[in-house]
Order: C-alpha cells, then sequence, then structure tokens
C-alpha cells in the first residue's frame, strides 16, 4: 500500500509544480491586467475602458486590427489552399521537400520575417502586412488541412464516382464538406495569430498601421499611459477569448476527421506535373523570394553587416553577437522548463485514474488544468509581456531586474505547444500495455518508465525543439521586460532597424540572417524527429 | 488456488458483475463464458486488480488479495490484442517480467529459451515483434505472461483474433501449452468452442450473474437459464405441461427439473432435430414423429438446416437433402441432450 500512496503523492506533484507555475506566471499577471483596466480606487470603474473606446483613434486601430486579421486570412487560405489541395492529392519527387518549405517558416522569428519582407523595399504598406502573415501561416492550413485531407477515406470518393458524381461535383459534395470543419479550425487559428501579430505589425506597419497589440506597447514604453494600456489588453482579452471560443468549436468538430487512418496521396499521372509545378512555384515565390532577399541584403555591403556585429554600437550596450548569444543561453533555459513543466503536465493529465466508484470521465481538475494549461496560447504574448511589466516590478516578486524572467516568460508562451504535442502522443498508448506491464510486477513508476517514457521521449524532444525555437524569436513579450544586459537577437534586430543608417540596416539583416539559419536548423532536427515516427 | 467470492464491480450506476462466485484449482483451466456485455472481461480485470471492487473478496490460498495491486499479485494476463511492447524485440517481451522482479540475466536468459521452446518459438528472440504473424504474436504473448510463473494465468479471449481455420489447432496448441506449464489459467471468452476445447470446468455469466458452473458437459445439458441456453446453441423452444415429474415432449416423456409446475421449457439445437420428406416415410407417421412445413432453409454442404412450421411451434431442425420452401416434412428427435428448465 505505501508505494500507492507513494505514486499519488507522485502523481499530486506533477500537478502542483506546473499549475503554481501558471498560477505565479500567468494568473497573477493576466489578473493583474484586468485589475488596472476594470477597478480603480478599489471598486469597478469602466472608466478607463469607456474612454479607450470613445477614442476615435483607438476605435480605428480596433478596426483595422480585425480588418487585417480577416483579409490576412483570406489570403493565407487562398494561398494555402490551392498548395494543400495539390500536396494532399498527388505524389510527386519533391514533394516532402516543398511541405517542409512550406511549414519552415511558421518556427522562424517574426522579426525575422518582418526584417526579410523590409529587404524586399515593400514595407510600409499592408501588401507587406498581408504577405508576411501568409508567410507564417501557411504552415497551419497545411498542416491542419492537409492532415485532415490525406486522412479522407479515399472509399467515399469512390462512391460518389460510383454513385453518378463527377469530379468536380464529387469535390463540392464530398470532399469539401468533409474538410470543412478543418478549414474553419485553421482559419479560426490563423485569425487569431493574426489578429494578435505584434512584431511584423511593428516593423512593416511604419506610422501608417497599428494594431491593438502596437497600441498597447506604444502606451506602455513610449505614452508611458498604463491606463489605457491595461484597458487596450482588457478589450484584447475580451476579442481573443471570443475567437478561442469559436477556434474551439471548429477544432472540436474537426477532431473526428483527423482519428481516421492515413492513406497518404495516391494520384500520379498526368495532372501531377503541373500540381507539382504549382506547388512548388508557390512555395518558392512564398518562402524562396523573402529569405532570399534576406541573405542577400545581408552582404549588400560585403560581410560589414556581420563584421559590425561584434562591434557594440554607440548608445547600445552589447553587441549583436552578444544579443545572439544571451538568446541562445535563454533559449536553452527557456526550453529546459518548458518541457519539463510541460510533460508534468502532459503526464498528470493523461495519466490513466480508475476511481473508487468506477467513474472513467477524468476528474474536473484534470480538464481544468488541461484548459489552464493551453489557455497562454490564446493570450497573446504582449499581454504577457505587459503583464510581467506590472507585477514583477515590485515585491514580493520584483524579478524586473533578474535574468531569469524573460526564461521564464518564453517558458510560459511555449508551454502551450509542449502540452499540446505530447499529450496526443501520451493518450495514444495502449492502456493495456500499461495494464500487461504492472501484471508483470512492475511498479507504477516503473510503468511510466518502461511504457509512457518511451514514447513520451521523442514526443518531448520534438516540443524541446520548438520551444527552443519559439524563445530564439520571441519578441512580443520581451520587448517589454529586456534590459540593455538581457538584450535578445530579435529585441537587437529591432532596435538595429529603429536607427538610421546603412550600417544599421545591413547588422540587421545580417543578424536576422543568422537567426533564421540557427532556428531553422532547430526545426529541420525536430522534423526529422517526428518523420520518422510518423513515416509518411 | 483461486477463490472469488461475492465479488462486484460497478461502473458508476453500471452493475458489471452482481456477487460473483468463482474458483480455480491448482492446474485447473476454468472458462468463464458469456456474450458480450455478461461481464466476463470485468471480471478478469477485477481478478487482475486493474478494476476496483464495489463488494466481495478475491483470495489466493486463503490469503486476501482484493486490495493488492496488480504489480504484487503474481498473476498474468494475456490480452486479446496481445499488447505486445513492439518497442521490443520478442526476448525483451518474455523477460520483461523476469526484469521487473530483479531476476538475474543469466537465469533470465535460461527461462527464455526454456519457454520460448515451450511455446515453439526458440530462436526467434531477437525478432521484432510487429513483423511476427497474428499466431505468433499470440505465442509470444503467453510465453510473456508464462515466463515469469505466475500462480493465476489470466486469458481474455485468447483464440478470438485468430482465423477460424486454425482455431481447433492453436486451442489444441495452447491447451498443451497450459497443461505443460502447470499454471491455474482462468478464461474469459464469448465462443464455446474456445471455452468447451479449453477449459476443464466452464461458468456462465449473465447479466454479470453466475448462471451456472461445472463442466462443459454438464453446462451444455443444464445451462441454468434460458437465456444462456440460447446462448449454448438452443434454437427450438417449445413450453409443455408437466404431469407426475415429467414431460410429455412429441417425441416422447423427459424427465421435469425439481420445481417445474406446471410448465416445463424444453430447449432443442438444431443437431437435435432431423427431418426428412414426408413422402420418404415408409410407415405412416407414428406418434413420435412431427409433420411440418419447411419455411426458410440453408444449404451447409454436408446438410442443411430448415425453420419449420409445426403444430406444436416453430421447429429448427438439421437434414441431409435440402428441400423446396413450402415441403411437408417429418421432423424426428434425440433427446439425449435436451434442455429442460422451469418456465
Amino acid at each position: 500500500m505505501s508505494s500507492r500512496r507513494f505514486g499519488r503523492f507522485g502523481s499530486g506533484l506533477l500537478f502542483v509544480v506546473p499549475l503554481a507555475f501558471l498560477a505565479v506566471f500567468f494568473v497573477w499577471p493576466v489578473g493583474a491586467i484586468l485589475a488596472r483596466g476594470l477597478f480603480a480606487h478599489g471598486s469597478l470603474d469602466l472608466g478607463a475602458i469607456g474612454d479607450a473606446v470613445r477614442d476615435p483613434a483607438i476605435r480605428h486601430v480596433a478596426w483595422f486590427t480585425v480588418w487585417q486579421a480577416t483579409l490576412s486570412t483570406l489570403a493565407t487560405l487562398a494561398i494555402a489552399l490551392a498548395a494543400t489541395a495539390v500536396l494532399s492529392r498527388y505524389q510527386f519527387v519533391g514533394r516532402g521537400l516543398v511541405i517542409a518549405g512550406l511549414t519552415m517558416p511558421f518556427v522562424l522569428p517574426t522579426v525575422v520575417v518582418a526584417t526579410a519582407f523590409r529587404g524586399l523595399g515593400v514595407d510600409g504598406s499592408l501588401t507587406a502586412i498581408l504577405l508576411a502573415h501568409a508567410f507564417f501561416n501557411v504552415a497551419v492550413v497545411v498542416r491542419v488541412v492537409g492532415a485532415a485531407w490525406v486522412g479522407l477515406d479515399p472509399r467515399t470518393v469512390d462512391a460518389a464516382r460510383t454513385l453518378g458524381a463527377g469530379p468536380g461535383r464529387t469535390f463540392t459534395a464530398v470532399t469539401l464538406p468533409a474538410l470543412r470543419p478543418a478549414i474553419a479550425a485553421a482559419a479560426s487559428i490563423v485569425f487569431l495569430f493574426c489578429f494578435t501579430s505584434f512584431g511584423v505589425i511593428l516593423i512593416l506597419g511604419g506610422p501608417r498601421f497599428a494594431t491593438l497589440e502596437t497600441e498597447i506597447y506604444r502606451a506602455t514604453a513610449q505614452l508611458l499611459d498604463l491606463r489605457t494600456a491595461a484597458a487596450l489588453s482588457v478589450i484584447q482579452l475580451v476579442a481573443v477569448a471570443i475567437v478561442l471560443v469559436v477556434a474551439g468549436r471548429a477544432a472540436g468538430r474537426s477532431r473526428r476527421v483527423s482519428r481516421t487512418a492515413r492513406t497518404g496521396p495516391r494520384m500520379t499521372g498526368a495532372r501531377t506535373r503541373a500540381g507539382a509545378v504549382l506547388a512548388s512555384a508557390l512555395a518558392a515565390v512564398l518562402v524562396g523570394w523573402p529569405l532570399l532577399a534576406l541573405v542577400r541584403r545581408s552582404f549588400a555591403h560585403g560581410a560589414a553587416g556581420y563584421s559590425n556585429l561584434a562591434r557594440t554600437p554607440l548608445g547600445a550596450s552589447s553587441s549583436g553577437f552578444h544579443a545572439l548569444g544571451t538568446s541562445v543561453e535563454i533559449a536553452i533555459v527557456a526550453a529546459t522548463l518548458a518541457t519539463g513543466l510541460g510533460l508534468a503536465l502532459a503526464t498528470a493529465i493523461t495519466r490513466p485514474r480508475v476511481r473508487r466508484d468506477g467513474n472513467r470521465r477524468p476528474r474536473l481538475a484534470v480538464r481544468m488544468t488541461e484548459s489552464l494549461a493551453v489557455l497562454p496560447l490564446g493570450v497573446s504574448a504582449v499581454t504577457v509581456g505587459f503583464g510581467f511589466l506590472i507585477v514583477f516590478d515590485t515585491p514580493p516578486l520584483a524579478l524586473r531586474t533578474s535574468w531569469w524572467i524573460i526564461p521564464i516568460a518564453h517558458a510560459l508562451v511555449a508551454l502551450p505547444f509542449v502540452v499540446r504535442a505530447t499529450v496526443p502522443t501520451l493518450r495514444a498508448v495502449d492502456p493495456h500495455q500499461r495494464e500487461v506491464a504492472a501484471l508483470l510486477g512492475a511498479t507504477p513508476a516503473r510503468v511510466w518508465r518502461e511504457v509512457d517514457a518511451r514514447i513520451a521521449a521523442r514526443a518531448a524532444v520534438v516540443a524541446a525543439g520548438f520551444a527552443f525555437a519559439s524563445s530564439l524569436g520571441e519578441f512580443g513579450a520581451t520587448l517589454f521586460i529586456v534590459r540593455p544586459e538581457t538584450t535578445t537577437a530579435p529585441v537587437a534586430i529591432f532596435r538595429f532597424l529603429s536607427r538610421p543608417g546603412a550600417t544599421n540596416v545591413d547588422q540587421a539583416m545580417a543578424l536576422a540572417t543568422l537567426l533564421a539559419a540557427l532556428t531553422g536548423i532547430v526545426a529541420l532536427v525536430g522534423e526529422r524527429l517526428t518523420a520518422r515516427r510518423t513515416t509518411v | 488456488m483461486l477463490r472469488v467470492t461475492g465479488v462486484s464491480v460497478h461502473y458508476g450506476d453500471v452493475v458489471a458483475t452482481d456477487h460473483v462466485d468463482l474458483a480455480v484449482a491448482d492446474g485447473e483451466i476454468a472458462a468463464v463464458l458469456g456474450p458480450s456485455g455478461s461481464g466476463k472481461t470485468s471480471l478478469l480485470r477485477a481478478v487482475a486488480g486493474l478494476e476496483p471492487v464495489a463488494s466481495g473478496a478475491i483470495t489466493w490460498d486463503e490469503t486476501d488479495v482484493t486490495g493488492t495491486p496488480p504489480h504484487r499479485r503474481d498473476f498474468g494476463l494475456m490480452f486479446q490484442d496481445h499488447a505486445l511492447f513492439d518497442h521490443r524485440d520478442v526476448l525483451g517481451n518474455v523477460t520483461f517480467g523476469l526484469r521487473m522482479r530483479g531476476v538475474r540475466s543469466e537465469a533470465q536468459a535460461a527461462r527464455a529459451r526454456e519457454i520460448l521452446d515451450l511455446v515453439g518459438l526458440a530462436g526467434f528472440e531477437h525478432r521484432r515483434v510487429d513483423e511476427l504473424s497474428g499466431g505468433e504474436q499470440q505465442r509470444v504473448a503467453l510465453a510473456r505472461a508464462l515466463a515469469p510463473r505466475p500462480r493465476l494465468l489470466m486469458l481474455d479471449e485468447p483464440l478470438a483474433a485468430v482465423d477460424r481455420e486454425r482455431r481447433d489447432e492453436l486451442a489444441a496448441e495452447l491447451r498443451t501449452i497450459i497443461r505443460a506449464s502447470g499454471t491455474a489459467t482462468l478464461l474469459v471468452t464469448h465462443d464455446l468452442d474456445e471455452a468447451f476445447t479449453l477449459a476443464d470446468s466452464v461458468t456462465i455469466l449473465d447479466h454479470g450473474r453466475v448462471v451456472r458452473s461445472g463442466t462443459a458437459r454438464e453446462v451444455w445439458r443444464a445451462p441454468g437459464s434460458i437465456r444462456a441456453a440460447r446462448f449454448l446453441g438452443v434454437t427450438t423452444e417449445l413450453t409443455l405441461p408437466v404431469t407426475d415429474g415429467r414431460v410429455d415432449t412429441p417425441w416422447g416423456p423427459v424427465a421435469a427439473p425439481a420445481g417445474a409446475s406446471p410448465m416445463a421449457w424444453i430447449g432443442l439445437r438444431p443437431g437435435d432435430l432431423h427431418y426428412q420428406p414426408a413422402s420418404e416415410l415408409e410407415n405412416p407417421p407414428d406418434a413420435t414423429t412431427v409433420i411440418g412445413t419447411v419455411r426458410t432453409t440453408w444449404f451447409r454442404g454436408d446438410h442443411s438446416v430448415s425453420h419449420i412450421d409445426a403444430a406444436i411451434g416453430p421447429l429448427v431442425a438439421v437434414g441431409r437433402e435440402q428441400p423446396p420452401i413450402g415441403a411437408t416434412v417429418a421432423v424426428t428427435a434425440d433427446l439425449e441432450a435436451v434442455v429442460i428448465l422451469g418456465a
């Protein structure tokens, strides 16, 4: 019996540590923002929000936020669905490469992408913003819709054809309705990302374009108007919550589709070549062109951009290389934190538990933990950064001056992804395997080690890689809490871009190229590890 | 010796097993037979310690193990889907239980060789389990369960995943292996043949309750309930009056069970009733022949099965030839295996 009690104690710890982390570093800061936005002098006061809502400038910003997110989503869908149609139906040489090319941008730092589009010289225009958003989010659609499309039972199409439907009719009557939930889910995610987009707007929007996110930053950092910033954050939180509910509904329905067995694309023949050309051209233009432009622009004045990264520029406290080093250090700590906490949460959530009354539904606590763990996904990085700024500036936890605050913020941003990546893997463990192991004499801890850990290990590596890449590129939260000595690479790029002169632009382009290469490599390694598991 | 006393398993409000009593003697193979949803898998899981019991006790040699976690019960289980560890090879699977018990590696290897010999998989040590055939996987699962010499071996529908043609062969093989290991064995199944081929004793479970237990022959003759009788192949049912402790069937008298009064329920399996075309009768039908009309009929190769409408009710009988629908046939009965229950 004693080992049972220990098992319970152990699984309790799995809950308590990550939940404490989320309570302190997520619930508290967000709560503080809500308190500031909704209360004044200890009583409910909607004055700040009222002022913000009545302000024509802020109304304009809010309108633009929704409008650009809608346009970006439509543009992304148009490009991505064309590519997905080809990739899901035709098998051709280089298909894997095109998929990798189209999905890779998702892990690239927003600042790098924005810098690349600045290299194209289209900045300050709406087109630049839309293109940059599409550049990122095509990956989401290709992944989500592609998985559903490839997983469609080909026999339903065959059945429709034998019932007299032509190819076009079959598509509209069978394939499209089956994909609709996946498309809706992908569209909601894309909309959310574009709605909360920060780095792209800040760098590419110039003085003309501002969204709620960039307005929160401007109110905080330039106008020092925390009252308005908090009010804007509350508005932003409400808007995000609405999008999340819609997205959750869409995703909930799409789950049924993705559960079906993967069959892989099966068409070959005459149209394949046309499809292959189309998909490759899309990938090349959308992804290859901006990245190539970035690399080319970084060598505009020979290697000067790179060599200057070793120098500490006037008025700055550290060099570009130093910032890159800081980023790597922070990313290592953030990835470790996020993976450890995420894995503990995923284990706690998926741990099979039989209750005395035999009821098998997960306890309320488990379901709430799962929701709480993925909640930061919807809350924008800017909100996290702003919350950190107002909560950790003063005791009891005056972490503002601590080096640790940045990796903690990065871990918080990556945590939902880690949980989302590992929970399905752990859920997929055959419960009979655990039971057999127990009957063969394995203690609960040993069962975890022998059965779960082996399966979770690869998911954890992938999740760690993602957390690492995400930390390397994290910009929105970092900008609020960064200090001169903790300047990260994305922040350094942003600072270079904000300074006048070709030398600074060269350095921004060079540092962005290095950062892109680093995240690209990390993503590639992660991709390799997942590819071996799924063996498409 | 395993003894299950009054064990109930509940899932929320659903009662999966209801005060089940069961015993498995040392070296005995006992089967729990029941249709799906009868609670047999819940019972097996309760014995394994994978499901908490709402009431009752599970004891091994008079020691209560009801609250003992699965890993300390020393019971082995073979799942229907085998649940092999596919990240380990055959040897890794077979030695798993030995490793958990801290057996030295030389001893592990020796025992693995011994048990793989027993199941006929010598030389398979380093094969990947996902490359094996269904039958080979099953033998690995059996070897894995038997390797640590468990006190009790439990089998969940052991032959359900096997092709019908190979069933008898594998059943015989399984029985030989289990016999050779001398392990007390509890198997649950919904397949009559599987239970009768493998087990020394059979317990029939219906709606979570034990309705009958005994040897295969005893259970076959007296299934304990009408539902169980139907489950055990009864297709012709007659309700007839009891007079002086016996029932007069159209084919002759049979003894009524104690307490069956005023009516008794008579159950017959297709093989108990035989028909032939009435025209072929050499003598006019006597008192032990029932005349009826063929309603439907199935060709079964060496015989045919027909549903026959007769004055006493619908009959399901076998015959050598397949009669045309609507034909008049004469039905005779062999009352040797008739099932009689209180109506």
